[in-house]
Protein backbone atom coordinates (compact mmCIF):
# COMPACT_ATOMS: atom_id res chain seq x y z
CA UNK A 1 0.00 0.00 0.00
CA UNK A 2 2.62 2.34 1.00
CA UNK A 3 4.41 1.55 -2.19
CA UNK A 4 1.83 2.58 -4.15
CA UNK A 5 1.21 5.65 -2.38
CA UNK A 6 4.95 6.55 -2.83
CA UNK A 7 4.88 5.55 -6.68
CA UNK A 8 1.38 7.83 -7.05
CA UNK A 9 3.18 10.32 -5.28
CA UNK A 10 6.37 10.66 -7.28
CA UNK A 11 4.21 10.53 -10.63
CA UNK A 12 2.12 13.81 -9.15
CA UNK A 13 5.37 15.24 -8.48
CA UNK A 14 6.96 14.58 -12.06
CA UNK A 15 3.59 15.73 -13.46
CA UNK A 16 3.21 19.10 -11.55
CA UNK A 17 7.18 19.64 -12.75
CA UNK A 18 6.00 19.75 -15.79
CA UNK A 19 3.25 21.69 -15.28
CA UNK A 20 5.84 24.18 -14.23
CA UNK A 21 8.10 23.83 -17.16
CA UNK A 22 5.35 25.24 -19.12
CA UNK A 23 4.58 27.89 -17.44
CA UNK A 24 8.07 28.90 -17.27
CA UNK A 25 7.36 32.21 -19.29
CA UNK A 26 9.99 34.99 -18.73
CA UNK A 27 8.68 38.47 -18.85
CA UNK A 28 11.95 39.46 -19.42
CA UNK A 29 14.06 39.31 -22.40
CA UNK A 30 17.46 40.39 -21.16
CA UNK A 31 20.07 38.14 -20.21
CA UNK A 32 21.28 34.32 -19.95
CA UNK A 33 19.95 31.75 -18.24
CA UNK A 34 21.82 29.10 -15.54
CA UNK A 35 24.14 26.57 -17.20
CA UNK A 36 21.84 23.61 -18.76
CA UNK A 37 23.17 20.58 -17.44
CA UNK A 38 20.81 18.05 -19.87
CA UNK A 39 20.30 19.78 -23.10
CA UNK A 40 17.50 17.71 -24.84
CA UNK A 41 17.96 18.14 -28.51
CA UNK A 42 14.21 17.40 -30.11
CA UNK A 43 15.27 16.31 -33.26
CA UNK A 44 11.79 15.14 -34.83
CA UNK A 45 13.56 15.05 -38.15
CA UNK A 46 15.97 12.29 -36.76
CA UNK A 47 13.32 10.08 -35.74
CA UNK A 48 11.96 8.56 -39.05
CA UNK A 49 7.93 7.78 -38.57
CA UNK A 50 6.62 5.37 -39.63
CA UNK A 51 5.48 5.02 -43.26
CA UNK A 52 6.01 3.02 -46.57
CA UNK A 53 8.32 6.04 -48.12
CA UNK A 54 11.83 4.70 -49.57
CA UNK A 55 12.99 7.76 -47.99
CA UNK A 56 11.83 7.13 -44.17
CA UNK A 57 12.53 3.53 -44.13
CA UNK A 58 16.14 4.45 -44.64
CA UNK A 59 18.55 5.09 -42.02
CA UNK A 60 19.61 8.67 -42.10
CA UNK A 61 21.88 9.84 -44.06
CA UNK A 62 25.18 11.57 -43.08
CA UNK A 63 25.42 14.64 -43.38
CA UNK A 64 26.27 16.26 -46.88
CA UNK A 65 29.96 17.23 -46.62
CA UNK A 66 30.32 21.21 -46.83
CA UNK A 67 33.64 22.57 -46.61
CA UNK A 68 34.21 25.24 -44.17
CA UNK A 69 34.92 28.06 -46.66
CA UNK A 70 30.94 27.27 -48.24
CA UNK A 71 29.60 26.63 -44.67
CA UNK A 72 31.05 30.44 -43.99
CA UNK A 73 29.54 32.01 -47.44
CA UNK A 74 25.96 29.77 -46.58
CA UNK A 75 26.06 31.69 -43.29
CA UNK A 76 26.74 34.74 -44.54
CA UNK A 77 23.86 34.44 -46.78
CA UNK A 78 21.72 33.87 -43.58
CA UNK A 79 22.66 36.91 -41.33
CA UNK A 80 21.96 38.96 -44.61
CA UNK A 81 24.48 39.85 -47.33
CA UNK A 82 25.54 43.10 -47.14
CA UNK A 83 27.84 42.97 -49.89
CA UNK A 84 27.20 46.34 -51.85
CA UNK A 85 25.47 46.44 -55.44
CA UNK A 86 27.17 48.52 -57.97
CA UNK A 87 25.52 51.85 -57.79
CA UNK A 88 24.10 53.50 -60.78
CA UNK A 89 27.62 55.55 -61.37
CA UNK A 90 29.59 52.27 -61.23
CA UNK A 91 27.33 50.53 -63.38
CA UNK A 92 27.44 53.40 -65.81
CA UNK A 93 30.97 53.73 -65.73
CA UNK A 94 31.11 49.72 -66.48
CA UNK A 95 29.02 49.95 -68.91
CA UNK A 96 31.07 52.91 -71.12
CA UNK A 97 34.39 50.39 -70.27
CA UNK A 98 32.66 47.41 -72.27
CA UNK A 99 31.11 49.98 -74.96
CA UNK A 100 34.27 50.83 -75.83
CA UNK A 101 36.14 47.85 -75.13
CA UNK A 102 35.17 46.77 -78.51
CA UNK A 103 36.70 49.25 -80.74
CA UNK B 1 53.48 42.25 -18.20
CA UNK B 2 52.11 45.83 -18.71
CA UNK B 3 48.77 45.87 -20.24
CA UNK B 4 47.23 49.10 -19.90
CA UNK B 5 44.05 48.09 -21.50
CA UNK B 6 43.21 46.03 -19.17
CA UNK B 7 41.16 46.43 -16.04
CA UNK B 8 42.28 44.02 -13.73
CA UNK B 9 40.00 43.26 -10.90
CA UNK B 10 41.60 43.01 -7.09
CA UNK B 11 39.78 40.72 -4.85
CA UNK B 12 38.29 43.54 -3.37
CA UNK B 13 37.05 45.09 -6.44
CA UNK B 14 35.43 41.81 -7.41
CA UNK B 15 33.73 41.91 -4.01
CA UNK B 16 32.35 45.00 -4.57
CA UNK B 17 31.75 43.99 -8.83
CA UNK B 18 29.47 41.14 -6.69
CA UNK B 19 27.73 43.34 -4.81
CA UNK B 20 26.46 45.29 -7.54
CA UNK B 21 22.84 44.91 -7.99
CA UNK B 22 21.92 42.52 -11.36
CA UNK B 23 21.09 45.53 -13.14
CA UNK B 24 24.72 46.60 -13.26
CA UNK B 25 25.30 44.45 -15.87
CA UNK B 26 23.35 46.51 -18.17
CA UNK B 27 25.54 48.56 -20.56
CA UNK B 28 24.00 51.81 -18.85
CA UNK B 29 26.12 54.69 -17.34
CA UNK B 30 25.52 54.84 -13.94
CA UNK B 31 26.08 57.82 -12.16
CA UNK B 32 29.58 57.56 -9.52
CA UNK B 33 28.83 60.84 -8.20
CA UNK B 34 27.29 62.34 -4.91
CA UNK B 35 23.69 62.86 -5.09
CA UNK B 36 22.98 66.11 -6.42
CA UNK B 37 21.56 68.80 -3.66
CA UNK B 38 18.35 70.28 -5.01
CA UNK B 39 19.16 73.69 -5.30
CA UNK B 40 16.25 76.54 -4.33
CA UNK B 41 13.86 76.48 -6.59
CA UNK B 42 14.88 80.15 -9.02
CA UNK B 43 12.58 83.18 -8.47
CA UNK B 44 9.75 82.85 -11.62
CA UNK B 45 10.61 84.51 -14.32
CA UNK B 46 8.38 86.12 -16.53
CA UNK B 47 6.01 84.11 -18.65
CA UNK B 48 7.98 84.50 -22.27
CA UNK B 49 5.66 83.19 -25.16
CA UNK B 50 7.35 80.43 -26.47
CA UNK B 51 8.88 81.12 -30.13
CA UNK B 52 6.65 80.59 -33.14
CA UNK B 53 7.22 77.14 -34.77
CA UNK B 54 7.38 77.97 -38.30
CA UNK B 55 7.46 75.08 -40.70
CA UNK B 56 9.40 75.96 -44.19
CA UNK B 57 7.32 75.59 -46.68
CA UNK B 58 8.08 72.10 -48.74
CA UNK B 59 10.55 72.40 -51.18
CA UNK B 60 8.79 73.11 -55.06
CA UNK B 61 9.25 70.37 -56.85
CA UNK B 62 9.85 71.78 -60.81
CA UNK B 63 6.98 70.66 -63.37
CA UNK B 64 7.74 67.51 -64.96
CA UNK B 65 7.35 66.73 -68.68
CA UNK B 66 5.02 64.65 -70.73
CA UNK B 67 7.85 62.06 -70.84
CA UNK B 68 8.56 62.06 -67.03
CA UNK B 69 4.76 61.86 -66.44
CA UNK B 70 4.62 58.97 -68.04
CA UNK B 71 7.64 57.27 -66.34
CA UNK B 72 6.87 58.06 -63.40
CA UNK B 73 3.26 56.24 -63.64
CA UNK B 74 4.78 53.69 -65.25
CA UNK B 75 7.33 53.06 -62.38
CA UNK B 76 4.16 53.51 -59.82
CA UNK B 77 2.46 50.50 -61.06
CA UNK B 78 6.23 48.39 -61.08
CA UNK B 79 5.26 48.30 -57.10
CA UNK B 80 4.80 44.27 -57.37
CA UNK B 81 8.88 44.27 -58.50
CA UNK B 82 9.51 45.66 -54.87
CA UNK B 83 7.25 43.48 -52.84
CA UNK B 84 4.75 46.40 -52.14
CA UNK B 85 1.88 44.49 -53.47
CA UNK B 86 0.71 41.16 -54.58
CA UNK B 87 0.12 41.79 -58.23
CA UNK B 88 0.69 44.73 -60.29
CA UNK B 89 -2.28 47.29 -59.81
CA UNK B 90 -4.00 49.05 -62.76
CA UNK B 91 -4.10 51.75 -62.09
CA UNK B 92 -5.32 55.42 -63.65
CA UNK B 93 -2.88 57.61 -64.56
CA UNK B 94 -1.60 60.47 -62.41
CA UNK B 95 -1.22 64.02 -62.76
CA UNK B 96 0.03 66.77 -61.25
CA UNK B 97 0.50 66.79 -57.03
CA UNK B 98 -1.54 63.53 -57.34
CA UNK B 99 1.28 62.13 -59.36
CA UNK B 100 4.04 63.85 -57.15
CA UNK B 101 2.11 62.69 -54.20
CA UNK B 102 1.94 59.37 -55.15
CA UNK B 103 5.66 59.44 -55.69
CA UNK B 104 6.68 60.87 -52.62
CA UNK B 105 4.66 58.29 -50.90
CA UNK B 106 6.63 55.53 -53.07
CA UNK B 107 9.82 56.95 -52.63
CA UNK B 108 9.48 56.54 -48.73
CA UNK B 109 8.07 53.28 -48.85
CA UNK B 110 11.00 51.80 -50.78
CA UNK B 111 13.62 53.79 -49.24
CA UNK B 112 12.28 53.62 -45.31
CA UNK B 113 9.09 50.49 -45.57
CA UNK B 114 5.86 51.52 -45.45
CA UNK B 115 5.34 51.17 -41.26
CA UNK B 116 5.92 54.43 -39.06
CA UNK B 117 8.69 53.97 -36.92
CA UNK B 118 6.06 54.84 -33.86
CA UNK B 119 4.05 51.91 -34.29
CA UNK B 120 7.37 49.58 -34.35
CA UNK B 121 7.45 46.79 -31.58
CA UNK B 122 10.12 48.30 -28.81
CA UNK B 123 12.35 45.49 -29.32
CA UNK B 124 12.70 46.44 -33.11
CA UNK B 125 15.16 48.47 -32.65
CA UNK B 126 16.61 48.67 -35.92
CA UNK B 127 14.79 51.48 -37.06
CA UNK B 128 15.41 53.40 -40.46
CA UNK B 129 16.57 56.88 -40.50
CA UNK B 130 14.40 59.59 -41.46
CA UNK B 131 14.16 60.63 -45.06
CA UNK B 132 12.69 63.30 -46.96
CA UNK B 133 12.70 62.32 -50.81
CA UNK B 134 11.41 65.78 -51.86
CA UNK B 135 14.48 67.10 -52.46
CA UNK B 136 16.56 64.09 -54.30
CA UNK B 137 13.35 64.32 -56.07
CA UNK B 138 13.61 67.56 -57.31
CA UNK B 139 16.92 67.74 -58.75
CA UNK B 140 15.93 64.25 -60.60
CA UNK B 141 13.52 66.40 -62.33
CA UNK B 142 15.84 69.24 -63.38
CA UNK B 143 18.20 66.81 -64.40
CA UNK B 144 15.96 64.30 -65.86
CA UNK B 145 17.29 61.68 -64.14
CA UNK B 146 14.19 59.77 -62.76
CA UNK B 147 15.62 56.16 -63.20
CA UNK B 148 18.41 56.67 -62.20
CA UNK B 149 17.09 58.01 -58.72
CA UNK B 150 14.43 55.49 -58.32
CA UNK B 151 17.53 52.53 -58.40
CA UNK B 152 18.87 54.95 -55.45
CA UNK B 153 15.71 54.44 -53.58
CA UNK B 154 16.11 50.62 -52.46
CA UNK B 155 18.49 48.73 -50.11
CA UNK B 156 21.88 48.54 -51.98
CA UNK B 157 22.69 45.50 -51.12
CA UNK B 158 22.87 41.82 -52.82
CA UNK B 159 20.53 40.26 -50.06
CA UNK B 160 17.61 42.63 -50.66
CA UNK B 161 18.49 42.04 -54.72
CA UNK B 162 18.47 38.69 -54.19
CA UNK B 163 14.97 39.02 -52.08
CA UNK B 164 13.75 40.72 -55.66
CA UNK B 165 15.17 38.05 -57.80
CA UNK B 166 13.23 35.75 -55.38
CA UNK B 167 9.78 37.01 -55.28
CA UNK B 168 9.72 37.27 -59.41
CA UNK B 169 10.54 33.34 -59.04
CA UNK B 170 7.72 32.59 -56.33
CA UNK B 171 5.57 34.51 -58.05
CA UNK B 172 5.62 32.66 -61.34
CA UNK B 173 5.15 28.66 -59.50
CA UNK B 174 2.44 30.90 -57.83
CA UNK B 175 1.11 31.78 -61.16
CA UNK B 176 1.49 27.97 -62.88
CA UNK B 177 0.06 27.08 -59.98
CA UNK B 178 1.65 26.49 -57.02
CA UNK B 179 3.04 22.64 -55.56
CA UNK B 180 0.92 20.14 -54.86
CA UNK B 181 0.73 19.00 -50.80
CA UNK B 182 2.85 16.23 -50.69
CA UNK B 183 1.91 12.97 -48.24
CA UNK B 184 4.22 11.32 -46.04
CA UNK B 185 3.99 8.25 -48.08
CA UNK B 186 4.46 10.13 -50.92
CA UNK B 187 6.31 8.39 -54.02
CA UNK B 188 10.17 8.98 -54.45
CA UNK B 189 8.99 10.67 -58.25
CA UNK B 190 6.40 13.32 -56.50
CA UNK B 191 9.21 13.86 -54.05
CA UNK B 192 12.13 15.05 -56.39
CA UNK B 193 9.16 16.54 -58.43
CA UNK B 194 8.24 18.65 -55.77
CA UNK B 195 11.81 19.58 -54.93
CA UNK B 196 12.73 20.91 -58.68
CA UNK B 197 9.44 23.51 -58.62
CA UNK B 198 12.43 25.14 -56.00
CA UNK B 199 15.38 23.72 -56.78
CA UNK B 200 16.27 23.66 -60.17
CA UNK B 201 19.60 21.85 -59.73
CA UNK B 202 17.16 18.73 -59.07
CA UNK B 203 18.01 16.52 -61.62
CA UNK B 204 15.99 13.12 -62.52
CA UNK B 205 19.35 11.01 -62.26
CA UNK B 206 20.51 12.19 -58.60
CA UNK B 207 19.64 10.77 -55.62
CA UNK B 208 17.01 11.54 -53.81
CA UNK B 209 18.44 11.78 -50.31
CA UNK B 210 20.89 14.06 -51.82
CA UNK B 211 17.91 16.77 -52.82
CA UNK B 212 16.59 16.30 -49.67
CA UNK B 213 19.73 16.86 -47.91
CA UNK B 214 19.62 20.40 -49.84
CA UNK B 215 16.03 21.26 -49.27
CA UNK B 216 16.97 20.71 -45.15
CA UNK B 217 19.68 22.90 -45.23
CA UNK B 218 17.64 25.71 -47.47
CA UNK B 219 14.94 25.36 -44.41
CA UNK B 220 17.81 24.63 -41.58
CA UNK B 221 16.74 21.71 -40.44
CA UNK B 222 18.55 18.71 -39.56
CA UNK B 223 19.73 17.16 -43.14
CA UNK B 224 18.75 13.28 -42.56
CA UNK B 225 17.62 12.92 -46.26
CA UNK B 226 14.53 11.66 -44.95
CA UNK B 227 10.90 13.19 -45.32
CA UNK B 228 10.15 13.71 -41.58
CA UNK B 229 7.31 15.72 -40.41
CA UNK B 230 9.15 18.65 -40.38
CA UNK B 231 10.93 18.26 -43.96
CA UNK B 232 7.24 17.53 -44.64
CA UNK B 233 5.63 20.26 -43.16
CA UNK B 234 8.45 22.95 -44.83
CA UNK B 235 7.75 21.42 -48.12
CA UNK B 236 3.67 21.95 -47.62
CA UNK B 237 4.08 25.84 -46.75
CA UNK B 238 1.65 26.83 -49.60
CA UNK B 239 3.96 29.56 -52.08
CA UNK B 240 1.63 32.40 -50.85
CA UNK B 241 3.48 32.17 -47.37
CA UNK B 242 6.14 32.20 -49.09
CA UNK B 243 5.57 35.12 -50.89
CA UNK B 244 4.46 36.60 -48.18
CA UNK B 245 7.62 35.80 -46.45
CA UNK B 246 9.81 37.14 -48.83
CA UNK B 247 7.93 40.70 -48.60
CA UNK B 248 8.14 41.15 -45.21
CA UNK B 249 11.69 40.50 -45.38
CA UNK B 250 12.65 43.04 -48.31
CA UNK B 251 10.37 45.43 -46.06
CA UNK B 252 13.14 44.59 -43.21
CA UNK B 253 15.90 45.37 -45.40
CA UNK B 254 14.19 49.16 -45.93
CA UNK B 255 15.02 49.73 -42.34
CA UNK B 256 18.91 48.74 -42.40
CA UNK B 257 21.31 51.38 -43.00
CA UNK B 258 22.91 52.62 -46.57
CA UNK B 259 26.40 52.12 -45.29
CA UNK B 260 27.30 50.00 -42.84
CA UNK B 261 31.24 49.30 -41.60
CA UNK B 262 33.48 47.06 -43.53
CA UNK B 263 34.08 45.32 -39.90
CA UNK B 264 31.21 44.38 -38.44
CA UNK B 265 28.99 41.26 -36.66
CA UNK B 266 26.06 40.15 -38.09
CA UNK B 267 23.45 37.49 -36.12
CA UNK B 268 20.68 36.25 -38.33
CA UNK B 269 18.28 35.76 -35.33
CA UNK B 270 15.85 33.30 -36.64
CA UNK B 271 18.43 31.58 -37.89
CA UNK B 272 20.55 30.97 -35.07
CA UNK B 273 23.37 31.89 -37.00
CA UNK B 274 26.72 34.62 -36.80
CA UNK B 275 29.02 35.80 -38.98
CA UNK B 276 31.79 37.86 -38.84
CA UNK B 277 32.97 40.50 -41.45
CA UNK B 278 36.53 42.06 -42.03
CA UNK B 279 36.83 44.53 -45.01
CA UNK B 280 33.39 43.84 -46.14
CA UNK B 281 34.13 40.13 -46.50
CA UNK B 282 33.01 37.36 -44.52
CA UNK B 283 36.06 35.70 -42.50
CA UNK B 284 34.55 33.64 -39.83
CA UNK B 285 30.66 32.34 -39.00
CA UNK B 286 29.47 30.14 -36.44
CA UNK B 287 26.09 28.51 -35.00
CA UNK B 288 24.54 30.59 -32.16
CA UNK B 289 22.02 30.18 -29.66
CA UNK B 290 19.10 33.16 -29.83
CA UNK B 291 16.29 33.87 -27.72
CA UNK B 292 13.51 31.78 -27.65
CA UNK B 293 9.68 32.50 -28.64
CA UNK B 294 8.89 33.92 -25.32
CA UNK B 295 12.29 35.15 -24.63
CA UNK B 296 13.10 37.60 -28.12
CA UNK B 297 16.24 38.39 -28.96
CA UNK B 298 15.70 42.42 -29.71
CA UNK B 299 16.52 43.57 -33.79
CA UNK B 300 19.34 46.17 -32.89
CA UNK B 301 22.41 48.02 -34.20
CA UNK B 302 25.53 49.12 -31.73
CA UNK B 303 29.27 48.58 -31.51
CA UNK B 304 30.79 45.77 -28.94
CA UNK B 305 33.65 47.92 -27.08
CA UNK B 306 34.51 45.80 -24.56
CA UNK B 307 34.83 42.13 -23.56
CA UNK B 308 34.84 40.90 -19.84
CA UNK B 309 37.45 37.59 -19.32
CA UNK B 310 36.13 35.42 -16.87
CA UNK B 311 32.87 37.28 -16.08
CA UNK B 312 30.91 35.84 -12.94
CA UNK B 313 27.30 36.75 -13.46
CA UNK B 314 24.83 38.30 -11.92
CA UNK B 315 21.67 36.60 -11.71
CA UNK B 316 18.70 38.42 -12.86
CA UNK B 317 15.98 39.60 -10.39
CA UNK B 318 13.29 37.50 -12.57
CA UNK B 319 15.74 34.71 -13.46
CA UNK B 320 16.61 34.28 -9.49
CA UNK B 321 13.24 34.07 -8.73
CA UNK B 322 11.62 31.87 -11.11
CA UNK B 323 14.75 29.45 -12.05
CA UNK B 324 16.88 29.36 -9.22
CA UNK B 325 15.54 30.45 -5.26
CA UNK B 326 12.91 27.51 -5.42
CA UNK B 327 15.95 25.10 -5.57
CA UNK B 328 16.72 25.93 -2.45
CA UNK B 329 19.23 27.67 -0.84
CA UNK B 330 21.48 24.59 0.14
CA UNK B 331 21.37 23.24 -3.72
CA UNK B 332 22.50 26.77 -4.77
CA UNK B 333 25.79 26.68 -2.51
CA UNK B 334 26.44 22.99 -3.26
CA UNK B 335 26.04 24.31 -7.02
CA UNK B 336 28.56 26.95 -6.57
CA UNK B 337 26.27 30.12 -6.54
CA UNK B 338 26.64 33.07 -3.60
CA UNK B 339 23.65 34.37 -1.70
CA UNK B 340 24.39 38.20 -1.37
CA UNK B 341 22.35 40.50 0.86
CA UNK B 342 21.01 43.46 -0.94
CA UNK B 343 20.87 46.85 0.97
CA UNK B 344 17.06 46.82 0.33
CA UNK B 345 17.01 43.64 2.82
CA UNK B 346 16.12 41.11 0.24
CA UNK B 347 18.72 38.75 -1.62
CA UNK B 348 20.37 38.14 -4.81
CA UNK B 349 22.50 35.57 -6.65
CA UNK B 350 25.79 35.51 -7.89
CA UNK B 351 27.57 32.98 -9.78
CA UNK B 352 31.71 33.63 -9.75
CA UNK B 353 33.38 33.07 -13.12
CA UNK B 354 34.52 29.85 -13.90
CA UNK B 355 34.37 27.03 -16.03
CA UNK B 356 30.31 26.47 -14.94
CA UNK B 357 29.75 30.32 -15.37
CA UNK B 358 26.27 30.55 -17.56
CA UNK B 359 28.86 33.37 -19.40
CA UNK B 360 31.01 30.57 -19.78
CA UNK B 361 34.94 32.49 -20.76
CA UNK B 362 33.84 35.42 -22.41
CA UNK B 363 30.82 37.90 -22.41
CA UNK B 364 31.17 40.51 -25.42
CA UNK B 365 30.08 43.91 -24.14
CA UNK B 366 27.82 46.50 -26.47
CA UNK B 367 25.19 49.40 -25.45
CA UNK B 368 21.83 48.36 -25.87
CA UNK B 369 18.57 49.33 -23.92
CA UNK B 370 17.72 45.12 -23.49
CA UNK B 371 21.08 44.80 -21.42
CA UNK B 372 21.45 41.20 -24.10
CA UNK B 373 25.06 40.60 -25.03
CA UNK B 374 27.31 37.63 -26.66
CA UNK B 375 28.68 35.41 -24.80
CA UNK B 376 30.77 32.13 -24.21
CA UNK B 377 28.35 28.89 -22.85
CA UNK B 378 29.20 25.97 -20.51
CA UNK B 379 26.20 24.17 -22.49
CA UNK B 380 28.30 23.39 -25.52
CA UNK B 381 25.60 20.44 -26.60
CA UNK B 382 22.69 22.64 -27.77
CA UNK B 383 25.07 24.04 -30.78
CA UNK B 384 24.69 20.27 -32.10
CA UNK B 385 21.17 20.98 -32.03
CA UNK B 386 18.63 22.85 -35.28
CA UNK B 387 16.71 24.53 -32.76
CA UNK B 388 18.75 26.90 -31.13
CA UNK B 389 16.41 29.75 -30.18
CA UNK B 390 16.40 28.43 -26.75
CA UNK B 391 17.94 31.98 -24.85
CA UNK B 392 16.26 34.32 -22.24
CA UNK B 393 17.15 37.11 -25.20
CA UNK B 394 21.54 37.21 -25.32
CA UNK B 395 23.33 34.96 -28.11
CA UNK B 396 25.57 32.28 -26.78
CA UNK B 397 28.59 31.53 -29.11
CA UNK B 398 29.84 28.08 -30.15
CA UNK B 399 33.36 30.10 -30.93
CA UNK B 400 33.80 33.00 -28.88
CA UNK B 401 37.78 33.20 -28.73
CA UNK B 402 38.24 33.32 -32.39
CA UNK B 403 36.08 35.53 -32.44
CA UNK B 404 37.10 37.82 -29.54
CA UNK B 405 40.67 37.01 -31.04
CA UNK B 406 39.33 38.38 -34.59
CA UNK B 407 38.67 41.94 -32.19
CA UNK B 408 41.80 42.36 -30.78
CA UNK B 409 44.07 41.64 -33.55
CA UNK B 410 45.10 45.12 -34.06
CA UNK B 411 46.41 45.61 -30.47
CA UNK B 412 49.63 43.96 -30.87
CA UNK B 413 49.58 43.41 -26.63
CA UNK B 414 46.63 41.48 -26.82
CA UNK B 415 46.73 39.60 -30.33
CA UNK B 416 46.69 35.66 -29.38
CA UNK B 417 45.77 36.85 -25.83
CA UNK B 418 42.66 35.81 -25.11
CA UNK B 419 43.60 32.24 -24.15
CA UNK B 420 46.19 32.88 -21.87
CA UNK B 421 43.79 35.96 -19.91
CA UNK B 422 41.07 33.10 -19.94
CA UNK B 423 43.65 30.68 -18.21
CA UNK B 424 44.55 32.96 -15.85
CA UNK B 425 41.18 33.15 -14.28
CA UNK B 426 40.95 36.38 -13.25
CA UNK B 427 38.38 38.85 -14.24
CA UNK B 428 39.46 41.67 -16.86
CA UNK B 429 37.89 44.08 -18.78
CA UNK B 430 39.33 44.33 -22.36
CA UNK B 431 38.71 46.99 -24.47
CA UNK B 432 38.46 46.71 -27.75
CA UNK B 433 41.58 48.78 -29.92
CA UNK B 434 38.65 49.28 -32.36
CA UNK B 435 34.63 49.20 -31.74
CA UNK B 436 32.61 46.52 -33.87
CA UNK B 437 29.51 47.25 -35.36
CA UNK B 438 27.19 44.39 -34.03
CA UNK B 439 23.83 43.95 -36.11
CA UNK B 440 21.02 41.38 -34.51
CA UNK B 441 18.58 41.11 -37.61
CA UNK B 442 15.72 38.85 -38.23
CA UNK B 443 15.40 37.23 -41.42
CA UNK B 444 13.51 34.39 -42.27
CA UNK B 445 13.72 34.28 -46.17
CA UNK B 446 16.98 34.97 -47.29
CA UNK B 447 18.98 33.62 -50.80
CA UNK B 448 21.34 31.31 -50.64
CA UNK B 449 25.05 31.89 -51.60
CA UNK B 450 23.83 30.02 -55.22
CA UNK B 451 20.93 31.78 -54.98
CA UNK B 452 18.25 29.49 -54.66
CA UNK B 453 15.89 30.97 -51.56
CA UNK B 454 15.82 30.27 -48.28
CA UNK B 455 13.23 29.74 -45.20
CA UNK B 456 13.12 29.79 -41.97
CA UNK B 457 9.82 29.54 -39.66
CA UNK B 458 9.03 32.70 -38.80
CA UNK B 459 9.56 31.89 -34.58
CA UNK B 460 8.61 35.21 -33.31
CA UNK B 461 5.79 35.56 -35.70
CA UNK B 462 7.37 39.04 -36.41
CA UNK B 463 6.36 38.40 -40.27
CA UNK B 464 3.08 38.01 -39.71
CA UNK B 465 2.76 41.07 -37.38
CA UNK B 466 5.05 43.08 -39.69
CA UNK B 467 2.54 42.63 -43.01
CA UNK B 468 0.09 43.41 -40.27
CA UNK B 469 1.02 46.40 -39.31
CA UNK B 470 1.50 46.87 -42.88
CA UNK B 471 -2.18 46.72 -43.57
CA UNK B 472 -3.07 48.78 -40.66
CA UNK B 473 -0.63 51.75 -42.18
CA UNK B 474 -2.49 51.55 -45.35
CA UNK B 475 -5.82 51.64 -43.89
CA UNK B 476 -4.99 55.05 -42.28
CA UNK B 477 -3.11 56.43 -45.31
CA UNK B 478 -6.22 55.03 -47.92
CA UNK B 479 -8.98 54.00 -46.05
CA UNK B 480 -11.17 53.53 -49.36
CA UNK B 481 -8.48 51.03 -50.68
CA UNK B 482 -10.22 47.59 -50.76
CA UNK B 483 -7.63 45.54 -48.11
CA UNK B 484 -9.31 41.82 -49.28
CA UNK B 485 -6.58 41.11 -50.76
CA UNK B 486 -3.64 38.79 -49.44
CA UNK B 487 -1.69 40.27 -46.23
CA UNK B 488 0.88 41.92 -46.71
CA UNK B 489 0.12 43.11 -50.40
CA UNK B 490 -0.35 46.66 -49.74
CA UNK B 491 1.76 49.44 -50.59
Amino acid sequence: MRKIALIALSGALALSACGKKQEEAPATNNLVEPPIENVIIDEPDAAPEPSQNVTNTAPAAPPPEVSEDQQMLDDAAATGMTSRLPSQAEADHHADEASNAGG
Amino acid sequence: MNRPDLIRFSGVALLAFAAMPAVAQQSAPTSILAPAVTPAPPAAPAPVAPPAIVTPPPLPLPPVSAAQEKWLNDWLRRGAAEGLMAKSKASAALTGDALLSATLDRARALSTGRVDTADFLNIWALRPAPFDPRPSLATAIAEDRLPQWAASLTPPYSGYDGLRKGLVAYERIRDDGGWPKLSADASPDAIRKRLAIEDKAVTPGEKLVDALQRAQRRYGLNPTGQLGARTLAELNVPVEDRIAAIMANMERWRWMPRTLPVNRVQVNIAAAVLTMFEGDQPVKSMRAVTGSPTNQTPMLSSSIHSIVVNPPWNVPASIAKKELFPKGRATLLKQGYKIIGTPEGGQRIVQPAGPNSALGRLKFDFNNPFAVYLHDTPARAKFQSYDRLASHGCIRLEKPVPLAEMMVTGDPKLAGQIQTLIDEGKTQRVSLPQQVAVYLLYWTAFPGSDGVMNFRSDPYGWDKLLAQKIEASSRRVDPTTDHSTAIASKD
